[in-house]
């Protein structure tokens, strides 16, 4: 059982950091938020959250498995949880318009507010 | 005209991946099923669908076939007690008269379970993917090796010709045109695989460096075993030629715990069976950690002292068993697993989508010019990508259909399900050649048939149909084959659907176009 959490969190803090390094580029930023500005602010808060996230992923999985299954199983994650965040975009990009409301100011980036 | 680095590499990129690509379709597609070799075995050879228990009978009860190996001359016997993966005792020797003999017997009982006559994944599937089934002068495993060293200049020239690597990091747009749509499909599999592939060719090649650079050690050493003997410490003494005798493999077996500190032995092999000089080598399971080697201790077969114990290997030899371990998942890790299946049909979706843009791309050209050599590239790409994916889904039904013990024309059950894959994925090309409009789509229909009825004959024949084979726990390889055959079923379907409809708009514009040429 706290296997297959800690699993899901290497996963989903890697699929979330993907998701934030394609919200800091325009293109996906206009379809998921709406908005055609993207201030360089948020780009940058999303670039930095996105480093941050696969680093915890990372040493989440190290930690867990070992140095050698977990390099080998970050590794592989990271590929499935980037294409992952390239089908969620293709499909249905609204569905990462949440994850802009936690950047300072999200709200009213996103028109939500 | 070639012009600048990125135009040559562009160059490289596109003839290397058109002559190489079927064949590296061909390696990937079976290297990705390789991954659940011992699963595929499990529902080709129903007689040995047991339930794993660490319990099983002890070496010694298998002794009679140890008895028939010496009969038969054999070089070497194995014994492999069961795995989670492989639930029950393999027996394999190489007879005289025979051949090489894999034989399974029950866990509890050791009782001999009927012949298999199946080579499946370990022995079919698996080895396709390194020697292609052209044992002759060793040619299969050549083209693999020059197949995986252009999937590396494949790899290299890619990420050099991607004008827009990072901007198109996430980009697929499922609804603009579908040339635009396959090109997507290859950018994104290509980049965000990237790392996988690159490992993956790699660590096959490093596997393999003796085979492909044999210049290296025959530098130093006068053959390749004095070779293997330094290298892995492994014990060897010659045979000679007198008769021995064997004592008791479970005391063997006993001593090798206790050095191991109750680790449980898990294979034997007993190399010159019935000889004096006859050794008996004993194995714990390799499969808890990557680096593929586990240690050994050598015992006299006579008399069951020991002659020789390694721990740890040499640590260049750990690297490189690391980098093959890394390859052949041969681990116990079900995660990882999983993922090197889904990045290896990531790999098999690159090599595809990158084949079929390029003819796409090629057929407008080819129509305006009036050329017909699109066709033979057509039916060469058709029936290595959907082709050996049909071929090996009829080597799953002709096991299902073909009773035990069946001959025909001389050929046993085993070569006759080997036979029904080469002739269902030549047909595949002829179907190409002679439908080349409608034989993507055809295809695809095919497979989803094909996978269906599989499934099916696996219910009719041995009643585990997957209402039974997904509760009971030693039925799961089963149950996960079914489940993939489904969803292969329904991708194929819902691929011959879009590709259908793509067919139905091109139809509709070709007669547009031929009529304006011969107007012209």
């Amino acid at each position: 059982m706290v296997d297959a959490l800690l699993l899901l969190l290497i996963f989903v803090s890697s699929y979330l950091a993907f998701a934030c390094f394609a919200l800091a580029q325009w293109r996906h930023w206009h379809a998921a938020v709406g908005s055609e500005r993207l201030p360089r602010q948020a780009t940058r808060s999303l670039r930095a959250a996105g480093g941050v996230l696969l680093v915890l992923s990372c040493i989440v999985a190290v930690a867990h498995e070992g140095i050698d299954y977990g390099a080998l199983l970050f590794c592989t994650l990271v590929s499935v949880a980037a294409l992952s965040v390239a089908l969620t975009l293709a499909w249905y990009p609204r569905a990462l318009r949440p994850l802009v409301l936690l950047l300072p100011h999200g709200g009213r980036l996103s028109g939500l507010e | 005209m070639v012009t600048g680095f990125r135009q040559s590499m562009s160059q490289l990129h596109t003839w290397t991946g058109v002559i190489v690509g079927s064949l590296l379709f061909a390696i990937f597609w079976m290297g990705t099923l390789s991954v659940f070799d011992r699963e595929i075995d499990r529902w080709m050879a129903p007689m040995t669908r047991f339930a794993y228990s660490e319990k099983s009978v002890s070496f010694e009860a298998l002794r009679a076939t140890y008895d028939t190996a010496v009969a038969e001359r054999a070089p070497s016997w194995t014994v492999l007690l069961p795995t989670e993966r492989q639930p029950v005792i393999r027996v394999v020797y190489r007879g005289a008269s025979r051949g090489l003999v894999s034989s399974y017997f029950d866990p509890t009982t050791g009782a001999a379970l009927p012949e298999t006559e199946t080579l499946a994944g370990t022995r079919f599937l698996y080895p396709f993917h390194y020697h292609l089934h052209l044992k002759l002068w060793d040619i299969g495993e050549w083209l693999v090796g020059l197949a995986a060293m252009a999937m590396l200049v494949l790899c290299v020239s890619g990420v050099v010709i991607h004008r827009k690597i990072f901007i198109d990091f996430f980009t697929l747009r499922p609804n603009k045109q579908s040339l635009r749509v396959i090109f997507d499909v290859h950018t994104l599999a290509g980049v965000l695989g990237l790392p996988f592939y690159i490992a993956i060719t790699l660590s096959g090649l490093i596997y393999s460096f003796a085979h492909f650079y044999p210049s290296g050690y025959l530098a130093v050493y006068p053959d390749k075993q004095a070779f293997a003997a330094e290298a892995t410490g492994s014990y060897s003494r010659p045979k000679l030629k007198q008769p021995g005798s064997l004592a008791s493999l479970d005391a063997m077996a006993d001593e090798a715990r206790l050095r191991w500190n109750g680790k449980e032995p898990w294979a034997i092999v007993v190399r010159h069976p019935g000889d004096a000089a006859a050794f008996v080598s004993v194995f714990p399971s390799f499969d808890t950690r990557i680096a593929r080697y586990a240690p050994v201790v050598d015992f006299d077969a006579a008399t069951g002292n020991v002659l020789n114990a390694r721990d740890e290997l040499r640590p260049i030899l750990t690297a490189q068993r690391f980098i093959g371990g890394m390859h052949q998942i041969q681990f116990r890790h079900w995660t990882l697993r999983w993922l090197y299946y889904g990045l290896g049909l990531l790999g098999c979706t690159l090599i595809a989508t990158g084949l079929l843009f390029w003819l796409e791309f090629r057929r407008k050209k080819h129509e305006q010019m009036g050329l017909s050599g699109v066709r033979i590239v057509d039916a060469l790409a058709i029936g290595s990508t959907i082709g050996i994916i049909i071929a090996t889904l009829g080597f799953f039904v002709i096991n299902r259909l073909l009773p035990l013990g069946t001959r025909f024309l001389g050929y046993d059950r085993a070569s006759l399900e080997i036979w029904v894959f080469f002739l269902v994925w030549l047909a595949t090309f002829g179907h190409a050649w002679l439908r080349p409009r409608w034989a993507w789509a055809e295809q695809c229909r095919a497979i989803s048939i094909i996978a269906v009825t599989a499934v099916l004959l696996n219910w009719i024949t041995t009643g585990d149909h997957l209402a039974r084979s997904l509760v009971q726990q030693r039925l799961w390889a089963v149950a996960g084959m079914d489940l993939m055959l489904l969803a292969g079923a329904a991708v194929a379907f819902f691929a011959a659907y879009r590709l259908g409809h793509v067919e139905e708009r091109r139809k509709v514009k070709t007669p547009a176009l031929s009529g304006s040429t011969s107007h012209g």
